[in-house]
Order: C-alpha cells, then sequence, then structure tokens
C-alpha cells in the first residue's frame, strides 16, 4: 500500500508559517466571520481548493520566537484548518470565511485588526493541501461542458475562491448553494458578481427551495441528461463541498450520471502538513491524508458510509475492546 | 559534575548516543515527523541532532479507522495504529532520499513477537542510513494475551537482548509511561544491553464527545502527548536517569528551549520534540535555539556540563 500522495507536496505552493497581521474580521451572518489576513506570500501562490492551518487563540498567535516560556498559548494547542475562500493577489491578501463552533472559532473571533507580532495579527501556516484540479476540458468555447459547484454551510469558502478560477478561465458554471436558512446565506453575490447563476435550497424554505441542495444536484443532473425534452445543459465537472452526507449523496449522483465529481473533505487535523497520519479518510488505495493528498480528493475514489464519512461506533469499536482481553493501551493508541 | 565554565561565545552542543554522533542534542519524535520529507519544506533538516521515523513493521499497516485526533488541555490523543508502508517499502522508497540529508536517521520498530522484533532489527543493521535504532515496546505482546512488552520487565529484557545479540548498530528502547515501574522497565533494557533508552512515549488516554455521547476517538482510547505531559515526562526523565548508567533521550511536551532544558537538568542527555512541531512547524530548531542561547547566556560550555544539574539542588 502506498500511503503517499502520487505527487509530492514540492509540486504544489511551498507552505510558510506566517504571522499575519489581521485587515478585518467581520461577523457576516449569524455567528459566521470574514477574516481578511495580509499575508503576501500565501495570497500570491495559493490555489483554489487550498488551506491554512491557524492558531486560533485571542492573543492573536503563539508568542513569537526567541522569547522565553511566557506566552506561548498551549491551549488550545492545536492550529485549526481553514478553506482560503479568497485571495487578492495585488492587495497581498487571503480571506478565511468561519462559522463559531467551538472554543478555537470563538477566540479567533474575537481577534482585532492590528499589527504583525502583537495582538491583531494571527499564526497562520499555508497554503497547504491539494486543491481542485480545473480540467481544460472545462474552458473555452468548445469546452466539454459546464462546471456544477455545490456548497452545503461553510463549503461555500473554498468555492468562492474556485469561481474565481474558473471566471478567470472563461469557464461557465453554474452554483447550487444549502443552508438551513437564508439568514445563514452568504457569499452569494460573490457568485453573481462573476457571472455565475445561483440557485438556493434552505432547511426551512426561508430561501430558494424548500429541502437539501442534493434535490437541486438531481435536477440539474437529470435535465443535464435531457431527462425531458432535450437536453439543456451539460455538466462536463462537479466540485462539492459541505457536511459529510452532502458529499456523499452528490458523490453518489454524479457516479450514477457519470460526471466526475471532485469533493472537499474535513477531518480532525493535528500537524496539517502531512507528517502525523492522523486525518486520514478510507478511499479505494487505503487511508489518504486529507491535509497533504486531499482536502479535495475525486469522489469516485472515496468511501462514503451511509451517513457520509462518521465512523459507526458500534462497528469498529466493541471488537477492539474485547479482542485484546482488556482495555490495553498498547492496541488502542499509537506510540 | 562539572561546575559551569567560564563564558564562552560558543557552546558545544554535540551529545553521543551509542556510536550515533549528534551535532545537537535535540531530536524529533517518532511518528510526529513522517519520513522527514514533509518538515524539510520548513527548514534544512541537517540542523537537527536526529531524525527519528515514523514507527516501522516489518509488513505494512493500514492503521485505525478514523477520527484518529481529539485534542486534549494543552495537548492531544491520536490513535493512529502505527500505520506505516512496512520496513522494505522504506527502505526502497524512503531511505534514499533521507540519506540525501546529512542528519542521523533512527528507525523505530514495533512488532506483535519477538521473533517480529528480532526479523525487523536485522534487516535494518547495517542498513545504509539507518543510524540507529529505536526499539518501541509499547505494541501488544501477542504471546502474553495483548499486554504490552513495554510493561512487564521481563519481556523489555528478552526483546533487548534478542535484538543486541543480533544487531551491531546503536539500540535504543523507548519505554511506555504506562508501565507500574518505570525505572524497573530501563534497568531491563540496560541489562539486555541497550545504548540508551527514551521516555516518554504517550500515556494512555480518552475523551468523550458529549455532544454525542461517544469516544471522540473511532479507536475509543487514544495515545496522550504534548505540553499537558510534560510534568509526568521530567518526573520519570528524572527517576530514570538516576537509575541508569546509559544516556536517556527525554521527550514529552517540549516546544521551547527552556522545556528541553528542564530534561537535561532532571539528567537527559539528549531530547525529542514531538507534538511541539504540529504547534510551530520550526519548534525543533527553536528548541535548538534556546538551549544554545540559553548556554551563552549562562556559562556553559557543554550539554554535559548540564545534565543532571538539577540533582545537585
Ligand atoms: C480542510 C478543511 C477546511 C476547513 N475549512 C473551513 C472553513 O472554511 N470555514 C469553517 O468555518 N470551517 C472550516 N473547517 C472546519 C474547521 O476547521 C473547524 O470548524 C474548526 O477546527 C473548529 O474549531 P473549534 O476550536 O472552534 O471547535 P472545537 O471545539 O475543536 O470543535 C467544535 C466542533 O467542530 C467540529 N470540528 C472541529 N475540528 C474540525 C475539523 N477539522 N473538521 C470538521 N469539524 C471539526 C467538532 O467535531 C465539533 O463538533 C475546515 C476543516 C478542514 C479539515
Ligand atoms: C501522532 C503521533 C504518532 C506517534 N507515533 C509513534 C510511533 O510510531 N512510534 C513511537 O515510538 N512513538 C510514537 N509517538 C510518540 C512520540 O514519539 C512521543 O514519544 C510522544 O508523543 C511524547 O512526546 P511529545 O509530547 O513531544 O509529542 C507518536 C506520537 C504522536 C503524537
Ligand atoms: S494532520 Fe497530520 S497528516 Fe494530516
Amino acid at each position: 500500500m502506498n500511503i503517499r500522495g502520487s505527487r509530492p507536496p514540492e509540486a504544489e505552493s511551498k507552505p510558510v508559517q506566517v504571522v499575519a497581521p489581521v485587515i478585518s474580521n467581520v461577523e457576516i451572518a449569524p455567528s459566521i466571520f470574514r477574516m481578511s489576513l495580509s499575508a503576501p506570500g500565501i495570497a500570491r501562490s495559493a490555489l483554489p481548493g487550498q488551506f491554512v492551518h491557524v492558531v486560533c487563540h485571542d492573543a492573536g498567535n503563539h508568542v513569537s520566537e526567541g522569547s522565553r516560556n511566557s506566552g506561548l498559548s498551549l491551549d488550545p494547542l492545536l492550529r485549526r484548518p481553514f478553506s482560503i475562500c479568497r485571495v487578492d493577489r495585488s492587495g497581498a491578501t487571503i480571506d478565511l470565511v468561519y462559522q463559531v463552533v467551538g472554543r478555537g472559532t470563538e477566540m479567533l473571533s474575537r481577534v482585532a485588526p492590528g499589527e504583525a507580532g502583537r495582538a491583531g495579527a494571527v499564526d497562520i501556516l499555508g497554503p497547504l493541501g491539494r486543491g481542485f484540479d480545473i480540467p481544460r476540458s472545462l474552458a473555452g468555447e468548445d469546452a466539454a461542458g459546464r462546471a456544477l459547484l455545490v456548497a452545503g454551510g461553510l463549503g461555500v469558502a473554498p468555492l468562492i475562491f474556485l469561481a474565481y478560477a474558473l471566471a478567470e478561465r472563461q469557464v461557465r458554471a453554474d452554483v447550487a448553494v444549502g443552508a438551513r436558512s437564508r439568514d445563514l446565506l452568504w457569499g452569494i453575490d460573490e457568485f453573481e458578481l462573476l457571472g455565475f447563476g445561483v440557485e438556493l435550497a434552505t432547511e426551512d424554505g426561508s430561501a430558494g427551495a424548500r429541502g437539501l441542495v442534493t434535490e437541486l444536484v438531481e435536477r440539474r443532473l437529470c435535465e443535464s441528461l435531457g431527462g425531458h425534452g432535450a437536453p439543456t445543459v451539460r455538466y462536463a465537472a462537479i466540485f462539492a463541498c459541505g457536511p459529510a452526507p452532502m458529499l456523499a449523496a452528490v458523490a453518489r449522483l454524479a457516479g450514477e450520471r457519470g460526471v466526475p465529481c471532485q469533493v472537499s473533505l474535513e477531518e480532525r487535523m493535528a500537524c496539517g502538513v502531512g507528517a502525523c497520519l492522523g486525518c486520514v479518510v478510507k478511499t479505494k488505495a487505503g487511508y489518504r491524508r486529507v491535509c497533504a493528498d486531499g482536502p479535495v480528493f475525486n469522489a469516485a475514489d472515496i468511501f462514503f458510509d451511509s451517513d457520509g464519512l462518521d465512523f459507526d461506533p458500534g462497528a469498529s469499536d466493541a471488537g477492539v475492546l474485547h479482542e485484546a482481553g482488556m482495555p490495553d493501551e498498547a492496541r488502542l493508541s499509537d506510540r | 559534575m562539572e561546575q559551569p565554565g567560564i563564558s564562552k561565545p560558543e557552546p558545544d552542543l554535540r551529545v553521543r548516543i551509542g556510536s550515533i554522533q549528534l551535532k545537537n542534542p535535540v531530536m524529533v519524535a517518532s511518528g510526529t515527523f513522517g519520513f522527514g520529507e514533509e518538515y524539510s519544506r520548513f527548514y534544512d533538516l541537517e540542523e537537527l541532532g536526529a531524525i527519528v521515523v515514523k514507527g516501522l513493521t516489518l509488513r505494512p499497516r493500514e492503521g485505525n479507522p478514523p477520527p484518529r485526533i481529539a485534542e486534549t488541555p494543552a495537548g492531544m490523543l491520536n490513535s493512529i495504529g502505527l500505520q506505516n508502508p512496512g520496513v522494505e517499502a522504506f527502505i526502497e522508497r524512503e531511505l534514499p532520499r533521507l540519506r540525501g540529508h546529512r542528519v542521523p536517521v533512527i528507525a523505530n520498530i514495533s512488532g506483535d513477537t519477538f521473533d517480529d522484533y528480532f526479523e525487523i532489527a536485522e534487516r535494518l543493521d547495517g542498513v545504509p542510513g539507518v543510524a540507529g535504532l529505536e526499539v518501541n515496546v509499547s505494541c501488544p505482546n501477542v504471546a502474553k494475551g495483548g499486554l504490552a512488552f513495554g510493561l512487564d520487565p521481563d519481556s523489555v529484557y528478552k526483546v533487548t537482548r534478542g535484538i543486541r545479540r543480533r544487531v551491531r548498530t546503536t539500540v535504543i528502547v523507548k519505554l511506555s509511561p504506562n508501565a507500574q515501574d518505570i525505572v524497573a522497565i530501563a534497568r531491563a533494557a540496560e541489562r539486555g544491553g541497550a545504548d540508551a533508552v527514551s521516555l516518554i512515549n504517550t500515556l494512555t488516554g480518552m475523551v468523550i464527545d458529549v455532544e454525542r455521547g461517544r469516544p471522540a476517538l473511532a479507536n475509543i482510547s487514544g495515545g496522550l502527548s504534548g505540553p499537558c505531559v510534560r510534568p509526568v515526562a521530567v518526573r520519570m526523565t528524572w527517576q530514570v536517569a538516576r537509575g541508569v548508567g546509559i544516556p536517556v533521550i527525554g521527550m514529552g511536551g517540549i516546544v521551547t528551549g527552556r522545556d528541553a532544558l528542564e530534561f537535561i537538568m532532571a539528567g537527559a542527555s539528549a531530547v525529542a520534540v514531538g507534538t511541539g512541531s504540529f504547534v510551530r512547524p520550526r519548534a525543533a530548531l527553536e528548541v535548538v535555539e534556546g538551549i544554545r542561547s540559553y548556554m551563552v547566556e549562562k556559562g556553559y560550555a557543554s550539554v554535559e556540563a548540564l545534565r543532571g544539574l538539577a540533582w545537585r539542588s
């Protein structure tokens, strides 16, 4: 089994660790913040679908090098991954959009704009991971078809960066966005400014269709096959990001219709750079690292459980505890 | 022990572990640094004292199902499950690249039976680019009904002696903090012929996801590492370093030079940075710098002059 990616990480932009001044950090929807950071190196080299690994602390960053122990924020200890939502190459900034879901994002939301090296700056590592692959066949007059972007919740973030890249290459695309309710929708205007049509679905019906974004996808793919009358649109690629169950459903639909589909996955991370093997997902070629082999994968390569990527507590654990005769550290933990 | 020497401009950071000469006492810990490739994007690996690679087994291992990571206060749990490509793939695919960096590479090895340990040790012995072996004895001993080798002094003695008799390379035995009496385990390794011991491996721990009412790790429990384990690791380093006559490599929660100095003053000849690299990718280099500047500031000429300093109090 080959546990490494097929492409060395060097093939992509070289990551850097920087303490990036916060230019703005604004609540754009309830509990959803957009943070602009000054990070010229990352803004220059990042590709759509890549992420940054962020020290989430309201002191802004882990203390600078060379100083003594004090001030090093060890709790929360681990960095948090966030998709790069937009880069402004001339302004040398990157934008992240994050939802406050726990301690780290809560602390991040309290960081005020400021200067490098002091409160008001955030320690980030990036760009990391392998992003979306934009096939040549999508671009230009004789394109094989359109692209379909499918986002659920915060999954909008990497797709905005992708949308800019698609627009640059004159790829025609449609966007389907799902959220729980109208107030949690964001980023729609950015897609529209780029000239992409956006269709919405909310679970409570407060905007767009009532229901799940996957229902929009299903309809679009049916149309694309010309289920009723002549084929109106033909999709040559699907790009999706969102909760695991949504991705599983999109992957299945794409598979049934034979449309190539790329999904951006999430998993708990420690190192974020490929060294610890903490963030793996099950693929047809064995476990692969979300942070280094992904986060973007071909949907056809991923094993989705019925409830997404989540593990089934009944299936794997019981046997492990009992087969060794004791809940012994050796077989349960990694040493 | 010498007294602090006269202030010298450039302190001597070199240390020796078995037949391995390290340019400084700072290694990177097994399983936290892959096979070096990832972090080589952040700095020149030759700046390190040594690299200890991800734990190897005879045959490839798939590892445990995800989620494999859970955060804890000032620490983390992991249940990677020794995912690795197997020793042959390591030699063929990883070692040639690693050999290109002029830094000692220590292979961390694991097995389920005594014969597994002996076979993998013999396979790696004398392979160009492998400077030594670190024997991870925290694995379930199949013959003992799954009880880890590392919890039982007799097993540790037998593993160590068996490897010692089969290989010429430097042998380091990595101790589990979950043992009842870690000094007894360390002495067993010493009697078996180990050149050094390293400690601590991770402490068994568990996190429950209260929202979902189930363990946060798919594997139920995992190994605890990071700054939260440091006081335990320093205490064990102190005890073991006083209880054996071979060098001790200390680790557990080191992020800064000062953290590392605690281990050295407790008696460690060298240290390793693990989880710290996840937090700060250049942590190991920052630790080297921190040790150096402390030595300059306080006028210590060699690491040996600092080793066990706290014993004198
Ligand atoms: C490649 C990647 C890109 C991401 N991009 C974004 C983004 O653009 N915007 C955004 O808001 N979030 C994004 N996430 C998720 C984000 O990393 C988590 O929401 C964040 O780590 C939570 O930190 P916390 O301390 O606030 O929460 P914690 O207190 O650690 O946990 C709170 C909740 O968040 C969940 N969670 C924690 N870490 C992760 C994780 N790594 N992946 C999924 N769920 C997690 C936990 O299961 C828990 O339910 C991304 C994750 C990955 C892996
Ligand atoms: C993700 C992860 C994987 C590890 N894998 C191994 C391993 O394969 N073999 C081993 O001997 N120790 C392994 N360890 C233990 C570390 O080498 C080290 O002993 C421990 O983490 C304590 O140091 P730290 O607090 O600096 O991380 C692993 C630790 C972590 C966090
Ligand atoms: S988080 Fe360490 S390998 Fe992905």
